[in-house]
């Protein structure tokens, strides 16, 4: 079999596995909104017939009271009051026996219902289909002589509306279906069958040397082990046993399936976690409830950051096997205690423990790509890390959400440590890479680097002015205030969970195409200066008017501009700071600056709890645009001084 | 080769677990809403029955008379049971929870002494209480007089079936459903991975073959399709092979 015939016999049972998958899910869901308008509808008609009734003794009385029936007055307000109270109600009409219609609420549909008028119910209830309006009609009768007939209609498709609902978290549901069997299957095809084979290639390789010196040993019996037994017999052919030494087959594995479990399970408290951690709260030491509140989430981030510095060299010296499966559980760990903490102070301790986990998978899933890539495959690698990354970061919010929105928060927890466990799991199973094994970096990052570049003012007003405002913007307004704020509007879970899908989803799918787009006709500068100064904008729409629509159209053109502008900032940092690439290195250049905007997202949710109980959410929000539009502006004060500096001196030099 | 060492079970063992966990996910959220919505739509109906009942007690009040008084809600609460045979009960409490008026008149008279009833008490003041407990389902009304002071509650309680039967009933079906539509998707399943895994492993099973012979001597063997990806690799390894084998016998 050709390679591309395997690769597009990977690619078939990959398609074909995720539509039948969606068959499955989508049948499911169809019979089951079927079985519920077949439950529901009735309890809804029941429903109908005791308001009808209720509302018919109410007429029935004041008849009895001695009022004329064409005299009810207030008739039609009391109706219309019926109908405010009840959702699915659309019209209450009362007509005489002869069918002139006496009553009625506002909304009537009255050429509708004008045939039905004509015909006097002369049965205690009578129910009939009307378009989209089920009728009911009970005659008006007082002193055994029919007076009439109230009419009351309920909306048809009332029951329906309510099924569909649920279609937003079943489409969530499908979508992060969809994206997880592409993770997962791309592991099993990583683990089951690429590696197996690169393995197979690069023993022949070896082989094909004239090295027949090692003899695999292979632990199971599939496919792929059939071929190293015979390339044992052939090697043990050819060499005196003596001469041989056995080896363990280790092969190495694309950590991409492995990183989306782990991140899927990290996402899942961003869409509820301030609610959760606002319904945990206590005053502490005098300080301010939205201050108080923010702390679990900085203390996230900059533990975070702590166990990335440590977690470099240490991942170096043992290995990446160890700080990842050590990660994973801390991480399981953490969202354990989370979900049982009582109060808030080991709620911010579990986090913390998680948040350690995270940090140490992130830079061992990394160096373990750096390890066990060539050179020349590493950035296609990395590409891969980080679309695992984001995947794993839009499904883990999306159904954390809806999980919180239906289990609880607790609960949602503990589905999160399950997972993580799990991935920890596949971790000790599937990866290889003993201590000694990876290559070293040569370089590490010392503090006179960062001096070095941050002494470059364009570099310095770069990363103050952009790349620190956008960290502080995604975790103070995007993982912070947006729940929070969603939440005081009445906004469900798995609605929030949506929107912070946006997010990822303008991330990974629309900002790459969108930069390239604009990269061929902008500059790096103009476009980073542009684009943040749009999404600054955004950001004041949100505090203009907050509401649900404006959140949404503001977090999607936040992160679209957020996104689109990104690689572009990174490449001007790079074009900026020429000088200490030469003697640095653009990976140390780069590596200060993710270093420096860290500290962005440790001030994100404590800026933003200031924010918040100074001014209140509105101006909050407000805050966080003035800060981008503030960023922005400095970059090009200071960009707009070097050009003035650099004109001048060049003019001095001409003369 | 054992069958649950081979790529075929693993691929299978992943996508139909992929598939229940989606599957059993989607029914959990439809259960869910369904629970939902069923609980609000019972509710709401029989809201409308306590209601009804708690505007006339109120007229009556309404009136200046006093909620003893009222003895025509006697013959009311009875009527509205009978009209509706999933109301349990109905009952008129005062403030101290004796029962004024019961659509079992035999309890009249009596105090309320459920636990659920005094847990509920001191809650009363809003609009309405919903409660639950192993006796059935409970709609708890305040009454108020003209002087908006609350003189006592209506309690309509209703079995806990009228719920629990639906319930069981769509637990039942989306268990049915869940079962059959995963069965006969796991079926496709297996054919898909079976027939296809053949193709996946073809160029495997190809050099396997050929070291197969290699190992054994069988002139001709020590080639694979061109487009291989491991024919290149492997062609090298088998010169190098057969070199070191001829510099043996030579």
């Amino acid at each position: 079999m050709a390679a591309m015939g395997q690769k597009q016999a990977q690619v078939l049972i990959l398609s074909l596995s995720m539509v039948l998958l969606l068959s499955a899910a989508a049948l499911i869901s169809m019979l089951a909104m079927g079985e519920f308008e077949r439950v529901l509808v009735p309890e809804l008609d029941k429903k109908g017939v005791r308001l009808a009734e209720s509302v018919r003794s109410l007429l029935v009385k004041s008849i009895g009271y001695g009022v004329p029936l064409d005299r009810l007055n207030g008739t039609t307000d009391y109706f219309d009051e019926v109908l405010a109270e009840h959702e699915e109600t659309r019209y209450l009409a009362l007509t005489t026996s002869s069918g002139t219609l006496l009553y009625a609420s506002s909304e009537l549909p009255k050429q509708l219902l004008t045939p039905l008028f004509s015909q006097s119910s002369k049965k205690n209830k009578e129910s009939t289909i009307l378009g989209p309006y089920y009728n009911l009609s009970l005659p008006l009768v007082v002193d055994g002589r029919q007076l009439g007939t109230l009419h009351l209609g309920l909306d048809n498709t009332f029951v329906r509306s309510r099924i569909k609902e649920i279609g937003y978290d079943i489409l969530t549901v499908l979508v992060i279906a969809f994206i997880l069997t592409f993770e997962l299957m791309l592991l099993i095809f990583s683990t089951l069958v690429d590696s197996p084979i690169q393995a197979i290639k690069s023993r022949l390789v070896t082989l094909a040397q004239g090295s027949f010196t090692e003899l695999v040993m292979v632990k199971s019996n599939r496919e792929f082990d059939r071929i190293h037994r015979l390339l044992n017999r052939v090697t043990e052919d050819s060499i005196p046993a003596k001469q041989l030494s056995k080896v363990q087959d280790q092969p190495i594995i694309d950590v991409r399936g492995l990183l989306f479990l782990f991140i899927f399970s990290a996402m899942f408290p961003l869409a509820f976690l301030p609610i959760y951690i606002a319904q945990l709260y206590e005053p502490v030491f005098g300080l301010s409830k939205e201050f108080t509140l923010s702390l679990p989430f900085a203390s996230y981030y900059l533990f975070t950051a702590l166990a990335i510095g440590f977690a470099g060299p240490w991942s170096e010296k043992v290995g990446r096997r160890r700080p990842m499966i050590l990660g994973s559980l801390l991480g399981s760990c953490g969202y354990l205690g989370c979900g049982l903490a009582p109060n808030l102070l080991l709620l911010t301790i579990s986090y913390c423990l998680a948040a350690i986990g995270f940090g140490l998978v992130m830079v061992a899933c990394q160096g373990y790509i750096v390890d066990n890539n060539p050179k020349e495959q590493r950035t296609s690698a990395i590409a891969r890390f980080w679309a695992g990354f984001f995947s794993g970061t839009l499904c883990g919010t999306g159904i954390g959400a809806v999980l919180a929105d239906r289990i609880g928060f607790a609960p949602t927890f503990l589905v999160a440590a399950v997972l993580s466990l799990l991935s920890a799991l596949l971790m000790i199973r599937l990866i290889n890479n003993p201590a000694g094994q990876q290559q070293k970096s040569k370089k590490t990052l010392r503090l006179r680097h960062v001096r070095t570049l941050l002494s470059n003012g364009r570099f310095l007003a770069l990363v103050f002015g952009l790349s620190i405002p956008a960290k502080i913007c995604m975790t103070g307004f995007m993982f912070y205030l947006i729940p929070r704020f969603l939440d005081s509007v009445a906004t469900g879970q798995s609605t929030i969970g949506r929107i912070l899908m946006i997010y990822s989803l303008m991330f990974v799918f629309v900002g790459p195409p969108l930069s390239r787009f604009f990269e061929k006709r902008l500059n790096s500068t103009m476009m980073s200066i542009l684009a943040t100064m749009l999404a600054g904008l955004a950001l004041l729409m949100a505090a203009w008017q907050p509401g649900l629509t404006t959140i949404i159209a503001a977090v999607t053109l936040y992160a679209l501009f957020r996104s689109s502008c990104a690689p572009a900032t990174t490449t001007l940092m790079l074009t900026v700071s020429s000088q200490e690439v030469k003697t640095l290195g653009a990976a140390t250049v780069i590596s200060v600056a993710l270093l420096v905007e860290r500290l962005g997202n440790i001030l994100g949710p404590i800026l933003a709890g200031l924010l918040i109980s100074a001014y209140g959410m509105q101006w909050a929000m407000a805050g966080y645009g003035i800060l981008t539009l503030a960023g922005a502006l400095l970059v090009i004060l200071v960009f707009w001084g070097h050009r003035q500096t650099h004109c001048h001196d060049k003019l001095e030099e001409t003369a | 080769m054992s069958f649950f060492h081979s790529l075929r079970w693993n691929l299978f063992a992943a996508i139909t677990t992929i598939m229940a966990c989606c599957l059993a996910l989607i029914s959990f959220l439809n259960y869910c809403n369904f629970e939902k919505d069923l609980h609000s739509f019972v509710r709401s109906r029989f809201m409308v029955v306590g209601q009804d009942l708690k505007n006339t007690v109120e007229y009556g009040l309404n009136l200046g008379l006093g909620l003893q008084e009222l003895k025509n809600i006697q013959q009311l609460i009875v009527d509205t049971k009978e009209r509706d045979t999933d109301i349990a009960d109905l009952m008129v409490l005062d403030q101290q929870g004796t029962i004024l008026f019961h659509s079992n008149p035999g309890q009249v008279g009596q105090q309320a002494e459920a636990d659920w009833l005094q847990h509920s008490l001191p809650h009363r003041d809003g609009p309405a209480l919903h409660t639950s407990n192993p006796a059935g389902q409970q709609t708890v009304l305040p009454i108020v007089n003209q002087f908006n002071i609350m003189v006592g509650s209506l309690v309509l309680s209703y079995p806990s079936a009228v719920i629990n039967q639906p319930k069981a009933a769509m637990r039942a079906f989306l268990l049915r459903r869940f079962v059959i539509i995963f069965t006969m998707f796991s079926l496709l399943t297996m054919f898909l991975v079976f027939t296809l895994t053949n193709r996946l492993l073809a160029g495997v099973n190809e050099l396997a073959d050929d070291l197969e012979q290699l190992a054994k001597g069988t002139p001709g063997a020590g080639g694979l399709a061109a487009d291989s990806e491991l024919a290149a690799p492997y062609g090298r390894f088998v010169a190098t092979y057969r070199q070191l084998q001829n510099g043996e016998k030579s």
